[in-house]
This record gives C-alpha cells, sequence and structure tokens, in this order.
C-alpha cells in the first residue's frame, strides 16, 4: 500500500498546479436576483437603458430625415434607404426598429418597478433622478414609436416573461397616449424655475453623463405641442430656456469683413461640447463596436445620405445681409456647415458635382437629441400658435429680451398683455437684473447664418397675409436650415400639417426634393396621413 | 469435474446432454473446454472432446468456451446430443474485441469507434488535426438546435464537457475525449436502444467506456512505443506562376485599379535585369512551405497487479505530434490510476484517478484569408516568396516577407511568429464503495469530481499579416486573444440491486438508483488589437478595440431511476426500465412532467422484449439456424442540454462606451420550457447459420422527437428578439445492418470480416414560426416542415452563357438581371453563369432559391477485415459514406475568380473568349453578378469509401521467463480515399452542431498516416 500514497501525492500536486483560479466577475444576472437598491445597481441599471438608447440613435435620424425634404438618396444608397426615401418601406426593412424602442421601455419599467425611490444616502434621495430619468427616456421612445407607426404598445410594468409579452394596450389615440405620459412624468418634473437634475455619473466616453438623459420638461413640451396645447408647450420650453439659461448668442457663420472669406462660429455649436448648446444626445463611442453610423453614411466617403435639392434650395435662396443694402444670397449654415460639394468625373467625362452632409464631422459620435436652438424654435413655434406671431418673429429676426420685446416697433404689445411667465425675457426686470442681462445678448436666430437680419428690411410681415401662418412657415424654414439632417424634421412637417389640419402642407414640402415626374405621386400619396407612417416590422 | 458431472444424480436422464466439441477449422476434438449450462452445472471435455453436463432445465442454454477460442452459446432444443464446433478467437467481432484498444494507432477513440462500430454510430472525423477528434451521431439527428451527440459515460461517470464552448483558435475543436488514451481503455458500448436509463439525457444515445483494471493478482508489466508519419494533407490544387499570371490580367482588367497602377505593378514587369525582378517572379507552392510532413510518438507505461486486499492497474502514457503545419505540436501525457480494494469481505471500494495535461501550439485553420496559413497557402499568389531577397543582388534571404503588393498575408509569418497555445488539462477522481448487503442484495455509491480547465493565448502579428477593417471599430493590425475556462463537476450515483435466480429458469434483477450531476463553469475572454508592435504579445489594458466577455454557469441534475428485468429460461426476457429526472434548466410550469416543489421532474419510461427463437423445441429440426434472436424496445428519453438558463428572465451584462457597463434585459422566462422527448422504438433481429459462419443483424427503428427547442419570435412590446421554446416536432427512421462472415477458416489462414451499413432518414414535422434559414459560410441552411435537417438552399445553376445571345436568350430575348445593392440593376452577359429564373420574371433574386443539396447520407458504415496467417494478423478497415452532399465552401473561394487570390486549377477553363463552351465562368473582380454566389456549383456529392486503417502485426514467439509477449506491428491511415469529391477529404466537420453538418470549412485534411508500433509484456 505504501505505493499508493506515493502515486497520490503526485496526483495532488498536478491538480493543484493548473488550479489557479481568475476573478469571479458575473456576466449573468437573474432577474428575481436583481434588486436595484444602492447607488451602483442603479447605475447599472441606467447604464443598459443608456446602451440600448444607441440602437435608436440611427434610426432616429434617417426615419427622420430621409423620410423629408431636406435628405436624399445617392446612387451608392442601399434599396432599403431608397424605398424609405420613396415611402415604399416594406416590414422587412432592415432600418425598422420598434422592438428596439420597445427594449428601452421594458428596461426603464424594469428600473422603475425595481428602485428603491427612499433610499436615503446622505440626506437625500438617492435614486429619485435615476426614477425620473428613467421616465424621460420611457416616455420619449414612447413619443418616437407613435409618431413612427401611429400606435403605441402601452405597457408599464416590467415585461419578464413569455406569458405576459401580449399584456398591453394598443394605444391609436394621440390624446389617451399622452394623457398617460404626461400623467406619468408630471409629478416628477422639477418646481418652475428649479433646475432639472440628472443622474451624475461623471464622464462617460467623451461625454458628460447628465447631457445623456432627457429633460423631462423637453418631453412634457414635445407632447403639449403635438396636442396644440400651446400654453403648456411654451411653458415646458421656457422653463428649460429659464433653468438652463440658454441664450441665442453670436455662434454664427458670417462673411469676413472683406467678404472673402467665412468666419465659421456655428459649427461650435456641434462640436464644443462644453457649451450648453447640447442639453441631450445619445453618445457613442468606437469600443465595443456600438458607434453610430450616420457619420459614415453622409460622409463623401461612403455617400448614402445626402442633402437634398430642396434643402440646398433652401438654404442658397436666402438673403444674407451685410448692410441694409448690401446683401449676398445663401445662408452660410448650408454650404458651410450643413452640407459641401465635391465634383467627379462620370462616366461620360463630364464634371458632375455632389453635395454631401457635413454636419456629422462635427458632432463626433453622438446624435442630438436635445439642442437649446432646437428648444428656443420649439418655443416659437408654441408662441406663435399661441396668437403671439410678433414675439415669435422677433425671436428669428432680433433676439428675445427686453429691449426688443418692449419696443412696439418690433413687438405687438398687445400680445404681451397677457404677461405670461413664460414669455419674461427680462421685461418684468429692471435693467440690471441678471434675468435681464441673461438675455440681453439674444440675437436673432435667422442671423446665424444670414449676416445683420435686423437691417432685412425685405424680411418683415408681408402686407395682407395671416401673420401666424407666415410666422409658421418662417419657422419651419428656419428648422431646416438650423437644425436639417438631425432626425427632426419629418416630424416637425406632420406636426405643423397636423396643426394646420392640412396633410397637404407635408405632401407638398416633401414633394420639393423629388423629380418633376414623381413629385404629383408623391402628393397624392403623402396627403393621405395613413402614408405617413411606418409599417411594423416583421 | 467431468466425472462430477457423470456421477451428478439426475431425476430424469431427459435433463443430460452429452456431445463433442470440435475445432472448426481442423475438425479435431478439443481437451478441456468447458461446458457451462445455467450456474450450477458445467463440464470439462475430455480427450476425445466428449462432455456430458446436466442441464437446469429442458431446452437449457450452453456455454462453450475453451481458451484460444471464441465462446460460444448453443442452445439443446430438447435434444440429447449436442456436437459443437468453436472458433479460433482471430474470429472476434471488431466491438468485441478485448484487445481493440490496446496497440492501437489511435489518439483518439472515435478513431476506434468508426471501424469498430460501423453501423451502430456515424462518425464524421472533424478535420485532420490530430488528435481532434470526431463528431458522433447515433440514429440520425433527434435534435435541430440542441446537442444531438451521444452522451459520454466514462467508468460510471456522466462527462458533461465544456458544453458548448469554442476555441479562440480558429477550426479548433476542443475534444474531452482526448483526455483518455485510447490505450487504457478496455470496453466501450454504444447504448442506442429505447432504454431510458438516463432519462432526459439519453435521447441521443450513450457511449459507455469503461477503463483497464487489475485483473489477476499476477503483475503485469506493458511497454508501448509507436511512432509515425504524417503525410502533408491533400489540397485543393492551385494554379502556378504562369496560369496565375494570365488569370490575374483577366482580374485586373474589371478591377478599380488605374491603368498607371497596373503599369506598376511589378510582378507584371519582365525585365529580369530590374532590381526587384527575383521578388515578383517566383513559382512558389505555398502549400510546401506551409505543410510538411508531421511525426507523431507514444511511449506508454502500464502495470496491472494486486493481491486479495487491493488490486490496480496504473498506466502513464506521453504523446508528442509535430503537425502537419509548421510548428504546430501537441504533447499529452495521460495518466490514470484504477484500484479496486476490499475493505472487508462484503465492502470493496473501486477507485480511478485520472489526470490528463494537453499543450498544444495551434494556427488559425479553415477558410480565413488573413490569418489562417493553410488557407493563405491556397490563396497567395505563387508569384512571391516568403522570404527576401536582397534588394540589389537579388539574393533570397531568410528575413520575412511582409504583406504583398495584392495585400495578402505572408503564411510563414504567421507560422513563425503568430502564436496560438492551448492547455487543456482534465483531473479525474471517482470512489465508488459496494457494500455486498448478502448474495442477492448490493448497495453502492460512485462519487466523482473532476476539473477541467482550459487555457488558451493567441497572438495575430502585425508583420507580414494584412490589416483588417472591423466594422464600427477601426483597423486591426494585430490582435491578441486569451480564454481561460474551468469546469467543475460532482457526480454521485446511488444503487441498490437485488438479483436472484428462482428455479433455475426465473431470472430476477432489479436495480434502483439515485444520480446527480452538478456543474460549475467559467470562463473569461479578452481581446484587443495594435499592442504597437510583435515585440508585445500579451493582453495589456492599453490595447485597442477591447472585447471582454465570459460566463459564469451552474446547473445540476438529479434523477431516480430502476430498472427490473425478468428473464424466463434465457429465452424470453423482458425489461422495464424508468428514470425521473430533474435539471435546473427545467422551466417550473413545462406542459409534461411533475412538479415536487419548485422542481419540475420529467418521467421517461421504457420496455424492453427478447425471444431467443433458437431456444425453442420446436427448431428442434431446424439445424441449419444456429441462432436466430428478436428483439424489441419502446420509449421515451430526454434531451435536457437546452441551455442553462433558456428558461429564465435574466439580464445580461452590456458594455457601454469606454468602460462602463450596464444591464440589460436579455431573456424571458419561460416556465414551460422543458427537455425535448424523444419516443424511440426499434425491433430487430440477429441470426447466425451455416455453423455461425454467418451472422446478420437487422435493426430498425423509428423516433420521433417532439418538444422541439426551437426559437421563436417574441412579441414586439417586449424589445427582445426570440426566445426557446418547445414546438418543433422531428422524425428519424432508419434501419441498419451487419454482417459478420467467418469467411475462411483453414488451419493457419483465417478471415474474419464484417461490414454493416446504416440508414436514417431525417425530417423535420413542425415547427413553431415557419420554415425558416440559417446562413452560414454564405450558405443558406433550410429548416422546413417536411423536409430533412440541414438542406442546402440557393441557386440552382444551369450552365455558363456561352455569348452574348445566349445570355440574352435566357430570358425573352432581354436576358437576366439581378439587383444590385445600391438598388440598380445588372444584367447576365457571356461567361456568367445562367441561374435558374424559378419564378420566371427575369430576375434573379431571393424567389429563386430552392433545395439544392442534402448532407444527409443515404448509407454509412464500415467493413473490418481480419487475415491472420500464424502470428501475422494483418486488419483491413474499409469507411465508407453514400449520397450526402457537402458544401465545398474552402472551394467556393478558390473559383470564384473574383479577387487576386490565387484560384484552383480548374479556372484554367474558364470562360474567356465569346462562344466558348465551359463550366466555369470569366474571371471579374468583384464578381458584380455574383457568379461565385451560394449555389449548387458548391455542392459536391460527398459519398467515399476509404481505406481507413490497414495494420499488420506480428507476435514474435519468445520464450523467455521474462518476457510474456512481444507484438511489433504497422499500419497505415487514410491509405487510400475513393471519392469524387473535389475537396482535400469528403469526411470533415467544422462544427458538431445539426445544421453545420456537410459544409467543408477547409480544414486541415487528414493524410496518410505510417505508424511503427511495438509492445511488450513482462
Amino acid at each position: 500500500m505504501k505505493k499508493f500514497k506515493y502515486i497520490f501525492v503526485i496526483f495532488i500536486l498536478t491538480l493543484i498546479l493548473p488550479a489557479c483560479s481568475d476573478d469571479m466577475s458575473q456576466r449573468l444576472l437573474f432577474e428575481e436576483d436583481q434588486q436595484i437598491n444602492t447607488e451602483r445597481s442603479a447605475f447599472y441599471a441606467m447604464t443598459g437603458i443608456l446602451q440600448q438608447l444607441q440602437k435608436v440613435g440611427d434610426s432616429y435620424v434617417i426615419f427622420g430625415e430621409l423620410r423629408g425634404d431636406l435628405m436624399d438618396v445617392t446612387q451608392n444608397s442601399s434599396q432599403e434607404l431608397r424605398d424609405i426615401s420613396n415611402f415604399e418601406t416594406d416590414s422587412t426593412n432592415s432600418y425598422l426598429n420598434p422592438k428596439e424602442y420597445y427594449a428601452i421601455i421594458n428596461n426603464c419599467n424594469n428600473l422603475i418597478a425595481k428602485i428603491d425611490t427612499n433610499l436615503v444616502i446622505s440626506g437625500s434621495k438617492a435614486l429619485k433622478l435615476e426614477m425620473s430619468a428613467a421616465k424621460s427616456i420611457r416616455a420619449w421612445s414612447y413619443l418616437q414609436l407613435f409618431l413612427n407607426y401611429g400606435k403605441v404598445y402601452y405597457y408599464s410594468k416590467p415585461m419578464l416573461s413569455v406569458d405576459a409579452q401580449y399584456s398591453f394596450t394598443t394605444i391609436t389615440d394621440f390624446t389617451q397616449f399622452s394623457d398617460s405620459l404626461i400623467a406619468d412624468l408630471t409629478p416628477w418634473k422639477p418646481a418652475d424655475n428649479v433646475a432639472e437634475q440628472f443622474p451624475g455619473y461623471g464622464t462617460i466616453g467623451a461625454f458628460s453623463s447628465s447631457k445623456l438623459f432627457i429633460p423631462i420638461r423637453f418631453v412634457l413640451g414635445e407632447l403639449y405641442l403635438w396636442r396644440a396645447e400651446y400654453a403648456q408647450a411654451a411653458k415646458m420650453y421656457y422653463q428649460i430656456i429659464y433653468t438652463n439659461q440658454l441664450t441665442v448668442l453670436n455662434y454664427k457663420n458670417s462673411w469676413n469683413s472683406t467678404q472673402t472669406g467665412y468666419v465659421s462660429n456655428w459649427t461650435k455649436l456641434f462640436t464644443d461640447l462644453t457649451l450648453n448648446e447640447q442639453l441631450s444626445y445619445i453618445g457613442f463611442s468606437d469600443e465595443y463596436a456600438n458607434n453610430t453610423k450616420i457619420p459614415a453614411f453622409t460622409s463623401k466617403e461612403t455617400y448614402m445620405l445626402a442633402p437634398s435639392k430642396a434643402a440646398i434650395n433652401t438654404w442658397e435662396s436666402q438673403t444674407y445681409s451685410f448692410t441694409n443694402t448690401i446683401t449676398q444670397t445663401g445662408d452660410l449654415r448650408g454650404r458651410n456647415g450643413s452640407y459641401s460639394s465635391f465634383s467627379e468625373l462620370n462616366e461620360l467625362n463630364d464634371n458632375v458635382e455632389y453635395s454631401y452632409i457635413t454636419k456629422y464631422k462635427n458632432m463626433t459620435n453622438y446624435v442630438s437629441v436635445c439642442r437649446a436652438t432646437l428648444v428656443y424654435l420649439r418655443y416659437a413655434e408654441a408662441v406663435n400658435r399661441m396668437g403671439k406671431p410678433s414675439v415669435a418673429f422677433v425671436f428669428l429676426k432680433y433676439g428675445l429680451n427686453k429691449i426688443i420685446l418692449e419696443n412696439t416697433a418690433y413687438t405687438t404689445q398687445t400680445e404681451l398683455k397677457t404677461k405670461e411667465a413664460f414669455i419674461d425675457f427680462g421685461q418684468s426686470h429692471s435693467d440690471d437684473e441678471s434675468i435681464t442681462l441673461m438675455f440681453k445678448n439674444n440675437i436673432g436666430m435667422h442671423s446665424r447664418g444670414c449676416g445683420l437680419v435686423d437691417l432685412n428690411n425685405s424680411f418683415r410681415f408681408p402686407a395682407g397675409v395671416d401673420s401666424v401662418e407666415w410666422v409658421e412657415d418662417q419657422l419651419v424654414t428656419e428648422y431646416a436650415l438650423e437644425t436639417a439632417f438631425e432626425g427632426n424634421r419629418f416630424n416637425d412637417l406632420m406636426r405643423i400639417s397636423n396643426h394646420r389640419n392640412d396633410p397637404t402642407f407635408l405632401a407638398n414640402k416633401v414633394a420639393a426634393k423629388f423629380p418633376d415626374e414623381q413629385k404629383n405621386s408623391i402628393i397624392q400619396l403623402l396627403s393621405d396621413k395613413k402614408n405617413w407612417y411606418l409599417p411594423e416590422k416583421k | 469435474m467431468l466425472q462430477n458431472a457423470l456421477n451428478a444424480q439426475s431425476p430424469a436422464d431427459t435433463l443430460f446432454v452429452t456431445g463433442m466439441v470440435t475445432d472448426a477449422a481442423t475438425q479435431e476434438a478439443i481437451q478441456g473446454a468447458r461446458i457451462q449450462a445455467g450456474k450450477m452445472y458445467s463440464a470439462i471435455t475430455n480427450e476425445t472432446g466428449h462432455y456430458k453436463v446436466r442441464l437446469p432445465y429442458k431446452n437449457s442454454m450452453l456455454e462453450i468456451s475453451a481458451i484460444g477460442y471464441l465462446q460460444r452459446f448453443v442452445t439443446t432444443r430438447g435434444s440429447q446430443v449436442k456436437n459443437v464446433s468453436v472458433y479460433k478467437s482471430s474470429f472476434v467481432s471488431p466491438k468485441n474485441n478485448p484487445n481493440a484498444y490496446s496497440s492501437t494507432d489511435a489518439l483518439t477513440l472515435e478513431d476506434e469507434l468508426q471501424s469498430r462500430y460501423g453501423s451502430d454510430i456515424r462518425v464524421v472525423k472533424r478535420s485532420g488535426e490530430q488528435g481532434i477528434g470526431s463528431n458522433l451521431f447515433i440514429r440520425g439527428y433527434n435534435s435541430l438546435n440542441a446537442n444531438a451527440k451521444p452522451l459520454i459515460i466514462v467508468d460510471g461517470v456522466i462527462w458533461d464537457d465544456l458544453t458548448n464552448v469554442s476555441s479562440i483558435q480558429n477550426g479548433y475543436f476542443i475534444n474531452p475525449l482526448l483526455d483518455i488514451d485510447v490505450n487504457d481503455i478496455e470496453s466501450i458500448e454504444v447504448m442506442k436502444n429505447a432504454s431510458s436509463l438516463y432519462g432526459s439525457k439519453a435521447a441521443n444515445g450513450a457511449l459507455i467506456i469503461k477503463t483497464n483494471r487489475g485483473k489477476s493478482q499476477a503483475t503485469k508489466i506493458t511497454f508501448d512505443a509507436m511512432t509515425g508519419i504524417i503525410q502533408k494533407p491533400q489540397q485543393i490544387p492551385v494554379m502556378n506562376a504562369a496560369q496565375y499570371r494570365t488569370y490575374v490580367t483577366d482580374v485586373l482588367k474589371e478591377s478599380d485599379f488605374s491603368e498607371a497602377r497596373i503599369n506598376n505593378l511589378l510582378f507584371l514587369q519582365d525585365d529580369p535585369t530590374s532590381l526587384s525582378y527575383n521578388k515578383y517572379h517566383n513559382d512558389t507552392q505555398w502549400g510546401d512551405q506551409v505543410y510538411s510532413n508531421g511525426i507523431s510518438n507514444r511511449y506508454a507505461v502500464s502495470v496491472q497487479g494486486g493481491d486479495e486486499v487491493a488490486m490496480y492497474g496504473f498506466s502513464m502514457a506521453y504523446t508528442g505530434v509535430n503537425g502537419v503545419m509548421n510548428e504546430t505540436t501537441m504533447d499529452r501525457l495521460n495518466t490514470r490510476f484504477n484500484s479496486d480494494i476490499n475493505l472487508s469481505k462484503s465492502v470493496n471500494v473501486a477507485t480511478n484517478i485520472s489526470f490528463s495535461q494537453i499543450d498544444r501550439e495551434l494556427r488559425d485553420d479553415g477558410v480565413d484569408a488573413r490569418t489562417a496559413p493553410g488557407f493563405l497557402s491556397l490563396i497567395k499568389s505563387p508569384l512571391f516568396n516568403g522570404y527576401k531577397y536582397t534588394t540589389v543582388t537579388g539574393v533570397l534571404t531568410d528575413k520575412l516577407e511582409g504583406v504583398d503588393d495584392l495585400g495578402v498575408s505572408n503564411p510563414l509569418s504567421i507560422i513563425n511568429n503568430g502564436i496560438g497555445q492551448h492547455k487543456q488539462y482534465r483531473f479525474n477522481i471517482s470512489a465508488e464503495p459496494v457494500w455486498d448487503i448478502s448474495k442477492h442484495i448490493k448497495i453502492s455509491s460512485l462519487f466523482g469530481y473532476s476539473i477541467n480547465k482550459v487555457k488558451e493565448h493567441y497572438f495575430l502579428p502585425v508583420n507580414g499579416v494584412s490589416a483588417a477593417n472591423l466594422e464600427n471599430y477601426g483597423m486591426s493590425y494585430n490582435v491578441v486573444k486569451d480564454q481561460t475556462m474551468q469546469q467543475i463537476s460532482v457526480f454521485n450515483d446511488t444503487k441498490f440491486k437485488y438479483e436472484n435466480t428462482f428455479a433455475d429458469v426465473h431470472k430476477l434483477d432489479f436495480l434502483l438508483g439515485f444520480r446527480m450531476l452538478s456543474n460549475r463553469f467559467e470562463s473569461d475572454y479578452g481581446e484587443g488589437h495594435n499592442t504597437g508592435g510583435d515585440y508585445i504579445t500579451n493582453l495589456l489594458s492599453s490595447l485597442a478595440y477591447k472585447k471582454v466577455n465570459g460566463l459564469n454557469d451552474v446547473w445540476n441534475s438529479k434523477s431516480v431511476y430502476a430498472q427490473a428485468s425478468y428473464s424466463y429460461a434465457q429465452r424470453y426476457s423482458l425489461w422495464v426500465v424508468s428514470s425521473v429526472d430533474h435539471s435546473s434548466r427545467f422551466g417550473d410550469n413545462t406542459k409534461d412532467g411533475f412538479r415536487i416543489g419548485n422542481d419540475t421532474w420529467a418521467v421517461f419510461p421504457s420496455v424492453g422484449v427478447e425471444w431467443l427463437v433458437t431456444g425453442e423445441s420446436f427448431m428442434k429440426n431446424m439445424t441449419f439456424i444456429d441462432k436466430l434472436k428478436l428483439h424489441s424496445s419502446f420509449g421515451l428519453t430526454g434531451n435536457d442540454d437546452i441551455g442553462n438558463n433558456a428558461q429564465r428572465a435574466y439580464l445580461q451584462s452590456v458594455n457601454y462606451m469606454d468602460k462602463a457597463v450596464g444591464l440589460k434585459i436579455a431573456n424571458l422566462n419561460n416556465p414551460t420550457l422543458q427537455w425535448e422527448t424523444t419516443q424511440k422504438l426499434d425491433a430487430g433481429i440477429d441470426i447466425a447459420f451455416l455453423n455461425e459462419r454467418v451472422n446478420l443483424s437487422a435493426t430498425v427503428f423509428s423516433h420521433k422527437t417532439q418538444n422541439l427547442l426551437t426559437l421563436k419570435q417574441n412579441s414586439m412590446a417586449s424589445g427582445l428578439g426570440s426566445y426557446w421554446t418547445n414546438e418543433g416536432e422531428l422524425r428519424n427512421t432508419g434501419y441498419e445492418l451487419a454482417l459478420g462472415l467467418k469467411l475462411i477458416n483453414l488451419k493457419s489462414f483465417k478471415w474474419n470480416m464484417n461490414i454493416s451499413a446504416a440508414h436514417y432518414g431525417n425530417k423535420i414535422t413542425a415547427l413553431p414560426d415557419g420554415d425558416y434559414t440559417t446562413i452560414i459560410c454564405n450558405a443558406e441552411i433550410l429548416s422546413s416542415v417536411g423536409n430533412p435537417a440541414g438542406l442546402f438552399y440557393g441557386y440552382k445553376s444551369l450552365g455558363v452563357f456561352a455569348s452574348n445571345e445566349d445570355a440574352l436568350s435566357a430570358y425573352n430575348g432581354v436576358g437576366l438581371k439581378m439587383q444590385n445593392v445600391n438598388g440598380t440593376y445588372s444584367s447576365f452577359g457571356a461567361g456568367d453563369i445562367h441561374f435558374d429564373d424559378k419564378d420566371g420574371n427575369g430576375i434573379i433574386n431571393e424567389k429563386d432559391k430552392q433545395i439544392i443539396g442534402n448532407p444527409n447520407p443515404d448509407f454509412t458504415g464500415a467493413a473490418f477485415n481480419t487475415f491472420s496467417f500464424n502470428n501475422f494478423t494483418l486488419d483491413v478497415v474499409f469507411t465508407y459514406s453514400l449520397g450526402n452532399d457537402i458544401y465545398n465552401f474552402q472551394r467556393s473561394q478558390l473559383e470564384s475568380m473574383s479577387n487576386f487570390y490565387n484560384q484552383s486549377t480548374a479556372v484554367v477553363n474558364r470562360w474567356i473568349a465569346n462562344g466558348q463552351e465551359t463550366s466555369i465562368p470569366k474571371a471579374i473582380y468583384g464578381d458584380p453578378v455574383g457568379n461565385g454566389r451560394f449555389s449548387d456549383r458548391w455542392i459536391e456529392d460527398g459519398s467515399y469509401l476509404k481505406l481507413q486503417n490497414i495494420k499488420l502485426s506480428y507476435v514474435i514467439p519468445i520464450k523467455s521467463s521474462f518476457i510474456d509477449g512481444l507484438t511489433v506491428w504497422t499500419s497505415v491511415n487514410n491509405l487510400v480515399t475513393f471519392t469524387g469529391y473535389l475537396g482535400g477529404d469528403p469526411e470533415n466537420s467544422m462544427n458538431q452542431s445539426v445544421l453545420y453538418q456537410g459544409i467543408d470549412y477547409g480544414l486541415v485534411s487528414s493524410g496518410r498516416i505510417f505508424n511503427f508500433g511495438l509492445k511488450l509484456n513482462l
């Protein structure tokens, strides 16, 4: 038996040698084991949502723009992109992604159901911010689904079992839909004049984490605006403006003094993320293959998404004012900020000019969800619809500030008689109070690409038109000049068509980018609202 | 003894039988043969070969054994005289041969399974890599998406190994059976009937392996040595330099290379005085640079012996292989120590301890145009050289060349500067105390523990390797990958056994047992790119495009099982088996089974009957039939390999941006998820006649797998893709034939032949979301109701358009066209493939796809011949497969003619001129109309007949007190394969999943192996 022991020793040794252990990180977490009652667990759940948000960034842009009048396909575009552009998207189109939105919603539902908002750390309810952030992202996702598909499968409890996967309410009525969301969001909205707070995760990737969330007031503003509750909408947007101290400053593209070159400051709004222009975006990074494809799709090299002729015309047909008499044509946010051109020989050896989108060269690794200018534009849209076209127009031409608003030459004072708190850009304050000073620098939105617009005498209310509608037309143009390719366009056109109760508004706008022979069929197609919506993916 | 039997008192003379035992070849009487009748009575033949033995009952069976002869069973059938002739033991059937696995040339036991178990098990060798093993299938495929391989049981312990994990080394398979040295195997049993003894793990049958133990107290020492030469593998022949130059000129015409760039390509310039002439004017046989003959060596020692208290068997073996791909190696150490200790008269303990360590140096294999030296050796232009020439003098140096002007890696760089470490360890320990409570009752409990570990390290250098553009990341210049996996398994099998024989004719066995298996598995994987140079080969946090992931899995199963068998007079027998199983993988609200507490238990009953017809009196006069036995079994078995967590709702970690980790819902709870259920029915006949010269057995079987594990779409609102459910159904029916022939039985020359054939037909009968295809290696694999699994689904080709007129006439005078990615259309013209426009709309698209091949064979089997002449024995083994289609993925890459890769010599006949009739289309850069798309051009008949092994051994007649025996032998593997298949080897398999069968991923093919060995017994 002695021999046995000896052999045994050899075996024990060989067992120990290879058995050095590694760290034991868990990669799957069973649902029933998940508790969101610490900052760390809340962070993991929230990050999962943010990562899922990355999955909808590209389609947000593609469906929002390629169906609109500003973006077009190219000779390199796939059939699927062409189908989207032609409103022939079928249910197998791989860009359709309602599921990705529902994944955001389900993960939000899960966080909302599990998070312990009563957890108190250092005297504050530590996880309340995650709760409101999740509610906001969930509502925004639902809104995108409704706008894209005309219906939502509404549920607010986490769906964790295959048996429960059909437990939802199908809502096709926007009022009913938005009622639920408004009721859900309102309690989590910060008090008036109090800035909204977001979970503070420091810097993630190249981004300040607080901007990876969506302000609740923005989502509420959007919901109210779609509901045509303009005052409520204007209030929400104003609260964002006020609490974030947003101003329309001199970030403009302009000709230099000798009119030989450009000064490009407008692009800084997209490159300098320390400005408070970009309030909310979907952030990406090169890591882990989750990056956005939009910069590549729009690049000169890939060239699959391009500016439409209609978009280029919109920029090119603007008037740039050096003085009240010296002008140039063209808005400098176009050729010098949103797109550029190159020429190439075609098969017939002709030099052909191609235009390509450059905006995403500046928007490194993010898709903008909410930026200051957009909030101002939405605000102007709402205020205009409230019957205050001159307030909306001074926003475009002169800038919203005390001096302009009190100047009877610019602003119709009857529009200000009602003294809404959300139309206060210093008027109810003295000249040296901070609010007055803050807005003092507001310039006319249109001047960001069109020079000294306030000197442009032809940019004014024409006689004998419905001034609300005229201002709205200017805003529609301004949306194009300022926010083209960012993903909002089709929904902007939808919303304004709805408010005008005129589907042909959208139809005519979109048809503008099509060749003449196709225009009529597009107008006909889009005059029927049901063709505004995407098919559900198979 | 004989005297005893003769003198035994008997109640009636009819209960005696007398006769004579003779040698079947010489008819000479055999003295000393033992005749056993029942348990109680036996006799020994006298010098004239005669015997008389008492029978326990009428028609009882006699068991005749004599040294050097095969045991033989004969039935008396009521007669009182029974003369029996017996055969020399060289007539043993290959699967019953007790020496089958000693002195084998097989590195892994699958290599022996195919030849010995021809129709019992289908063995598909994965590749020619030494020891990589084979995929095993018993009676067709009983699953689509779950595991389809048989259960492996080694010395009573279930091996549930590194399930569904893959090596980071492309084309390599982590083979758990390599942990067993084949020479340590005593026996293998292939369990394929309907028995539900292994319940939810038995749907795919079982392989029950027993290792050698000490048998006798006399110490037996065996030395084994073997050395082998492994020939370079067969490759698809590729073009030489002259052919390639013409080819590449054709391709360049349509490429995006400008005329100026083409004119600057140095390999097209033929001025021998030019400084770079040598560099660009080679005729390199890359295959010879990458592959060379390999060597394998094996040395083993084993000791068996013991005393009354303890018996032991110890073995230690080293196997070393220098692979056919240069720089690849394998070193394996196997040790095993089995012992049986009698602790008391009624208690003994059997223990098994084994350790194996496998170290390999590997390189990527298969179709990988960037990293696999084997594939690179096919596609790399012969004009280049692997080594640099000096610039001015043009002298060849030993410095490696970089990536060539056409962007193709230098395979020699990967071989010399790459790293592909693979280390595999396995430690097993098991102990089984057995308590004989009484003569009839036994209790035993087998406890097993194993730790199984794999460590892999991979490095692909930057020098000489083309950069890769990783989608959404960026350029990868070099890459480091590391993987560690560890599995710890704990097993217990506790049994209560009762056996008794009543009145000599009623034999009753009863077994009640409890089995549990619990597993912990962890894997960690890390990958990083761009280390900055080839001197940094380790995974560091500073690397680019990092990927990390891993698994921590725990799963366990329990089973309560019972088996009762009854046999009457060795003529009729009946068994009933039932097992009741629980697994952590089952949902808790399943359709089948029952619940105790929170656990779902599945029930698997089965029953079997056997009738030895030749035991009956009425067979008395039908003496030409030596044996006729009918058997049948019916039962339910299951497959619990349905994913460890598929039924549970879980969140999965996701990486977000540079360093954040998040959790996302990844799976919904499906409480109804359960095992797959395979209902099995089989019936068979064993028949022997011509004095057992001819043995035939035939079995038919019919399997129906219900609750097939299939994917089903989740609702849109859930936000998730699909979930696993049990909604499909699959059927397998087939038959197995085995014929054993004692063809020549002369005094000194004998020929024993065993041929077998098996057929299965496989049909999917239900799928939850309808038919679908799965894309694997550019191929579409169809899963559709009414069809077999794994069908190839693609375009059908009707030849090559010889002229533009031909092309136009293919559809209404305008020709066929196809839509490009950007939405425009391209036309098929002269020199393009004429694809079948199934729907007749003039456009070749999705709708024209059809079934173009079936990877399921019509027949598989083997022919095992043993010739013996005095001390010489010659084994000649053929294996075959008939009627299976193979998708030759590698060839599709070598005949698509769309880039600068070197191509097979077949493309020399490509279409060049208008009117040319050929089957090979034109060469055109980028293949704009998709002539190389997945079509029947790449589907080939994979039938083959292979002379798998031929082995000659000679027992040297030594009379020595030290040496018990000395055998020398030589063998050749894969000597010749008769096949029309164009790839390296029709026997190949990239993956063990059902849907991957029949796809030739271009893994290294098996070359001939010449082995020489000797075995010395002391």
